[in-house]
């Protein structure tokens, strides 16, 4: 078998122009196939992390091109950190963690960790985001591509562990490479339910805000902020849990709060995207095309959703598409439950199952931005699922206990 | 009527044991004003007898008789039939009678074109083949122009087992552009297509066309990464006599011409296929800001009729010394005009629509060449330096208006698309008789070719509108969202290739000890190319987020008032940044394919019957491309790639009788990764189509090659053959579909093997042969069938997500077929010919479905074309053609298990008619 041959002079040039070379953490010519370039008071950092490496939060960061994290290494960012895509850089700067690695990006409320754009003036789709590539189940085969060559994911481990994000910010990503080939603020690429990913936020990108393509992570605490396309997205046999999900449309753009997807290609392939989803608020906002909608179940996918809240959308509040995807909600086993969608174009479309259903209403539930609930009709979520925390009110944010202040922007 | 079908069969054998009273008549027959040139196959009757004979391949005869005066007939396809009056036969004795008979060619040309006709006319092509110890056909310039062939590529549709893709590509016997090789003269020809090997063969006009020669069995002197068929392009060359035609004509489509067609304003030398600038990148595209003239608008017009002229001069000159020098230059220029409806439609495995659009395409292409050769003999030397540009321009304007399963509103998008492909060709070549009688013979060749594909200025804008209005109210809005889909798009390929051969061949003759004549000869050659390919392209995007700001609605026919260099000044100043350049580092990325090879050949005239033609070929193999990884910055990849083979082929000729040859052949040969096939980078040629990576762990596939065929020559000028031929492609390298986020993404890879077999039928039958009756001899008929089986089958492989693991080769019809019948008329001495010509290819692959989507098949489509060429004087010949006559629906279908196949594209190509006069200046 034939290896690609790096040329690694372009590396081993950059090198010479290291300032910063105290302790071993900086990478070795010889082994590492990353280089960390002080340039202008930043770190740019550039290539395969091919083994344990940390970011410090004393330092800025600049992403330059994709940046991986290898197979077997583990990237630590601390709290507090920045780090920036470099500006008119000739890659697209993104983060990705192969198959095998793991980001261990905790921050806090205090010191979120956050990505953003380094242009002069930060646009929606200056780069890329934060892709993780994960070994858990996917209904495209037992392996795909990502998007814009961001890497290869799925395999067999639903409970495949791809480190920690929480507390993480990611602002103006989303680069659209192509028709069909476009990059989102976080991409959840088969990853497994081993893995933590808590309080994070996208915000203001060109594509979709959070997306899952298949496997069986879970997502709590979750904001995504005037994303230009759809700011929740599933495909391809996503099956985790996900609680407290805030959407907020604005408007500069935007299309579904949640597009849902089991397979455009073929409805009906397994394993079936099928999550549970507790406590959702979805505020839309028109963005001069009257054609935003809250959200969107089709082709094919399965899902139990409660205690969620589906507001100011110029079009349709839920819409079901797709035969397969009526066959499911028919069977119960698409199901939208304890649920508000009020103040839509069409509150419920083509889901009279879930507008009959006596615990979803129409009412407004008089919110204050995407903080506020309302207790009527809402289901205790724990006993659901070990995953899932209190909250027997319908939406995300309870005004007594806004979780999204101090670390997220609006 | 009188039919005589089996006359001629065993007359031989009849002469042979004649009573001794009788007469013996013998001779030699040859080419006019050529002793050397034996006529072999000749026909000799004794008018008014049963009594005839065939000349061996010596042009020799010999025939028994019973005594008394006869008038003998020469006859003979391809020539012109004599009769020698009053011949005297004496009983117990032997008459000498030898006869130069002259190549009908030199009477039914184009126009009296007297040309060499051994290259040229059916018949004499055929002795060719029959001659050759490989599987071969020809096509000579008279079959190539009566079969109203007006490219290489249809040339190729009319033999047997190659069917065409698009009118530019072929697949020989189920095999695509990997397994065949184009050669111009024996040496290479340089891509025009940055996705194949082979050069688009509409390049080529069948007026710079002496033969198209086909080998579909290998032999050592060929380039080994081959399996399906080689192509040489003989062209045009010096004629015996003084030579200077001029051509015009005018051509028409009954869905094109007069009707509505829409382009938009081009440069000042389109019209010739040459882009004058217009469409370059302007310098202040490289400022800020980015600024275009911005060039939208569409032009609506009348298609107008096509047009085409050539000229060709040459002559022979003989000096004093007896050196002879050679020359021909010839010139066409064509200009066509096209339009295409359709549908671009997606549907998914529960035969959901995704994506139904329907097209118009209005097309305006351009056929350029220029043929310049020189021939210098001198004694047993030969020289020839041949010059060749052709260009190709197509300018297209595509309209695309319909849904996407993922938008609200109804998308009508325009693009204009220019494309230039033109070759550039030099050839030297050498031919020297060296040694006592000429029996060490030294070929060499040099070839210096470019091949340049340019994109220049791609304009595409995609707009929204609500499709439940009708048309004449409808509004359309820009399309914001998609910004990389409004753009301007550019982009350039470069190949240069330099290509050598030298080889010696020594042969010799001796008597065995039966006294028959052994022949044997060795061959040693050498063979070298270097071929060098740069591809780059530069993208330009508008983002129109904002725009709407400026302009709620659009008015699509005139987008250029929006464009204005103030609007873009004054965006610039809001700090709007309206067009910007969108890079992808690895767009520019060069390859390399160094070839170095040695052979040897030994052929041997067993006895009489059978030939022994065997031979080894040493080839090693560099193969390179270099670009800058995608992703990773400042990171430049490579993915060498080193192969050294030994391939030995065998092929045994036999002749089993006088009629009839068997022909065996087995070889084993090579597949090559096409250079971006190893490229590990995403690329998506076409808008929105499916996205294309490399594989960098591809590897040469080897093929194991047989073939049998058996010729029958019932009688001069007909022929009856069948071939088996069967393939076993080890590790061949195929498409796959892999699993993808989004989108479709298509790669290649080492499959586990492919099967092809098949069998191919020719008939050619002159129906003089069986007839004298006067309207029914003037008949020829020519038909070919082939049948083949092919099957691959796909490794497995965790991200591959195509449908079928199991598929036939893509591209290949199990069933082709061609059938001419040419009635030929003489009058005055002024021939006219009417040629009816059927094609037919049955369902093939066209594209592979993935994660559970069913594979797409073009049906079946059946061509019938009509070519009228005549003589009006010795100075002027017309000719008429009317193609594809029937005007079938092209559909693809897509299989779904319930049997429901959705039809995914279908259009009519209308029915085409061209009218052309040729006047003699000479």
């Amino acid at each position: 078998m034939k290896k690609l041959i790096i040329l690694s002079s372009l590396f081993a040039s950059a090198l010479f122009s290291l300032t910063s070379c105290e302790g071993t953490t900086e990478p070795d010519p010889n082994t590492d196939t990353f280089t960390v370039v002080e340039e202008n008071g930043s770190m740019k950092i550039s290539g395969i992390i091919n083994r344990n490496y940390t970011m410090d939060a004393d330092k800025d960061w600049t992403l330059s091109g994709g940046v991986f994290v290898g197979d077997g290494a583990t990237l630590t960012i601390e709290e507090g950190t920045t780090i920036k895509s470099e500006r008119n850089g000739a890659n697209v700067a993104f983060l990705s963690v192969s198959r095998g690695g793991k980001l261990m990006a905790d921050g806090s409320a205090s010191n979120p960790i956050v990505f953003t754009s380094g242009e002069e003036t930060p646009a929606a789709g200056d780069w890329g985001g934060i892709i993780v590539n994960g070994k858990a189940t996917i209904n495209t085969g037992a392996e795909a591509e990502g998007e814009g060559g961001t890497g290869t994911y799925g395999g067999t481990n639903d409970n495949d562990n791809s480190g920690v994000i929480r507390y993480v910010r990611v602002e103006y990503a989303g680069r659209l490479l192509g028709t069909d080939n476009e990059l989102n603020g976080f991409s959840f690429n088969g990853v497994g339910n081993g893995t933590t990913i808590e309080y994070i936020q996208a915000y203001k990108g060109a594509d979709d805000g959070i997306e899952f393509f298949g496997g069986t992570v879970n997502l709590k605490y979750a904001v995504s902020t005037g994303n230009q396309d759809d700011s929740f997205d599933w495909t391809h046999g996503w099956r985790g849990k996900g609680q407290f999900w805030v959407v907020n449309q604005l408007p500069g753009g935007g299309d579904r709060g949640i597009e849902a997807d089991n397979n455009g290609d073929d409805n009906t392939l397994q394993p079936n995207s099928n999550p549970t989803l507790c406590n959702l608020t979805l505020v839309g906002s028109d963005d001069g095309d009257a054609e935003n909608t809250g959200m969107r179940l089709r082709e094919g996918t399965m899902a139990a959703i409660y205690n969620a809240i589906v507001t100011n959308f110029p079009k349709n509040g839920v819409r079901v598409s797709d035969q397969v995807t009526t066959d499911h909600m028919t069977n119960g086993d698409l199901v939208v439950a304890h649920s508000i969608s009020a103040n839509n174009g069409t509150n419920w479309k083509d889901c009279a199952d879930f507008e009959n259903d006596a615990s979803n209403s129409s009412v407004d539930p008089a919110l204050n931005g995407y903080v506020g609930t309302v207790a009527a009709n809402a289901v205790d979520p724990t006993t659901l699922d070990g995953f899932f925390s209190a909250g027997t009110y319908i939406g995300a944010v309870e005004a007594s206990n806004d979780w999204t202040a101090g670390w997220t922007i609006q | 009527m009188k039919v005589r079908n089996l006359l001629f069969i065993g007359l031989l054998t009849l002469a042979t044991t004649a009573f001794s009273q009788n007469a013996v008549l013998r001779g030699t027959v040859v080419e006019n004003g050529n002793a050397s040139e034996p006529v072999a196959f000749a026909n000799i009757v004794l008018q008014g007898t049963t009594v005839g004979a065939t000349t061996d391949f010596d042009g020799l005869y010999v025939l028994n008789a019973k005594p008394g005066t006869y008038n003998v007939i020469f006859s003979y396809m391809g020539y012109k039939t004599d009769t020698l009056y009053s011949v005297e036969l004496v009983a117990g004795e032997e008459k000498e009678l030898n006869h130069e008979m002259r190549a009908e060619s030199e009477i039914l040309g184009e126009v009296t074109v007297v040309e060499q006709a051994d290259r040229e006319s059916q018949t004499a092509l055929l002795i060719n083949q029959r001659k050759a110890d490989e599987i071969l056909q020809n096509m000579g310039s008279q079959e190539l122009s009566r079969k109203g062939a007006s490219d290489v590529a249809q040339g190729l549709q009319k033999v047997s087992g190659i069917s065409t893709i698009s009118s530019k590509f072929i697949v020989v016997r189920g095999m695509g552009d990997r397994y065949n090789n184009a050669l111009l003269n024996g040496l290479p020809v340089p891509s025009t297509n940055p996705d194949n090997k082979m050069p688009d063969l509409d390049l080529f006009p069948t007026s710079i066309v002496r033969n198209l020669q086909v080998t579909k069995t290998f032999s050592p002197e060929l380039y080994g990464d081959f399996a399906g068929g080689n192509i040489n392009i003989e062209t045009k060359t010096y004629t015996d006599n003084p030579v200077f035609v001029i051509g015009l004509g005018s051509s028409f489509n009954t869905i094109t011409t007069g009707q509505n067609f829409v382009t938009y304003k081009g440069g000042k030398l389109d019209y010739l296929g040459i882009d004058d600038g217009t469409r370059n990148i302007p310098a202040s595209a490289e400022n800020k800001p980015v600024y275009f003239d911005p060039n939208f608008n569409p032009i609506a017009k009348k298609a107008p009729v096509g047009q085409n002229f050539s000229f060709r001069k040459s002559n022979k000159i003989i000096r004093e010394n007896g050196d002879q020098v050679g020359y021909l230059f010839s010139a066409s220029h064509n200009v066509d005009y096209g339009y295409r409806d359709g549908f671009i439609r997606i549907y998914n495995a529960q035969n959901d629509s995704k994506l139904d659009y329907a097209m118009d395409r209005y097309t305006t292409s351009t056929n350029s060449s220029v043929l310049a050769s020189a021939d210098y003999r001198r004694e047993g030397n030969k020289f020839s330096y041949t010059f060749l540009y052709a260009n190709a321009s197509t300018d297209e304007t595509m309209e695309t208006e319909g849904e996407h399963f993922d938008y609200p509103s109804d998308i009508f998008t325009r693009r204009y698309t220019y494309r230039e492909n033109r070759v550039l060709i030099n050839q030297l070549q050498g031919s020297h008789g060296l040694g006592s009688n000429e029996n060490l013979k030294l070929n060499w060749g040099l070839g210096y070719s470019k091949a340049i594909s340019e994109e220049p200025d791609r304009r595409q804008f995609v707009f929204l509108y609500d499709g439940d209005v009708s048309e004449s109210e409808r509004t359309y809005t820009f399309n914001a969202q998609d910004r990389i889909d409004n753009h301007r798009f550019f982009s350039e390929l470069e190949e240069n290739e330099v290509s050598g051969r030298v080889d010696l061949e020594w042969v010799t003759k001796y008597a065995n000890e039966d006294k028959t004549e052994v022949e044997e000869s060795f061959t040693f050659g050498l063979q070298a190319k270097d071929k060098s390919r740069y591809f780059d392209y530069r993208r330009f995007v508008f983002d129109l987020n904002g725009f709407s700001d400026y302009h709620s609605e659009a008015d699509i026919n005139n987008l250029d008032q929006y464009f204005q260099a103030e609007d873009f000044e004054q965006y610039d100043e809001d700090g709007y940044t309206l067009m910007s350049e969108e890079n992808d580092v690895s767009s520019v990325n060069n390859s390399v394919l160094r070839i170095a090879s040695a052979f040897g050949n030994y052929k041997k005239q067993i006895n009489v019957r059978t030939r022994f033609n065997g031979g080894l070929r040493l080839e090693g193999s560099y193969q390179n491309i270099i670009f800058l990884h995608q992703q990773i910055t400042g990171l430049v990849v490579e993915n060498p790639l080193y192969n050294l083979y030994l391939l030995p082929s065998l092929n045994l000729r036999s002749d089993l009788t006088e009629n009839t040859v068997l022909k065996l052949s087995g070889s084993r040969t090579i597949s090559r990764p096409k250079f971006k096939e190893i490229a590990p980078f995403e690329y998506t040629e076409v808008f929105a189509g499916i996205k294309t990576r490399g594989n960098e762990n591809l590897n040469n596939g080897v093929n194991y090659n047989m073939d049998a065929r058996y010729e029958i020559y019932p009688n001069h000028g007909d022929m009856i053959s069948a071939t088996l031929f069967g393939k076993y492609l080890d590790d061949p390298i195929e498409t796959v579909m892999k699993a993808t986020a989004s989108g479709q993404l298509q790669s290649y890879a080492n499959a586990e093997n492919a099967i092809v077999a098949g069998v191919e039928l020719e008939y050619i039958k002159k129906f003089s042969n069986f007839t004298e009756h006067s309207f029914l001899k003037n008949f020829d008929f020519t038909a070919n069938a082939a049948y083949m089986y092919t099957q691959t089958k796909i490794k497995e492989d965790l991200g591959n997500a195509q449908t079928n693991d199991q598929r036939p080769l893509q591209g290949a019809s199990p069933f082709l077929a061609n059938a001419d019948l040419t009635y030929n008329l003489v009058r005055k001495e002024l021939p006219t010919s009417l040629t009816l010509s059927y094609n037919v290819f049955s369902d093939r692959l066209y594209a592979v479905g993935v994660n559970g989507i069913g594979d797409q098949y073009e049906q079946a489509v059946n061509t019938l074309n009509f070519t009228l060429r005549s003589e009006l004087s010795k100075r002027l010949s017309l000719s008429f053609k009317l193609n594809n006559i029937l005007n079938p629906n092209v559909e693809i279908v897509q299989i779904h298990e319930s049997g429901n196949n959705p039809i995914v594209n279908e259009y009519q190509r209308g029915v085409s008619g061209s009218f052309g006069l040729n006047f003699n200046l000479n």
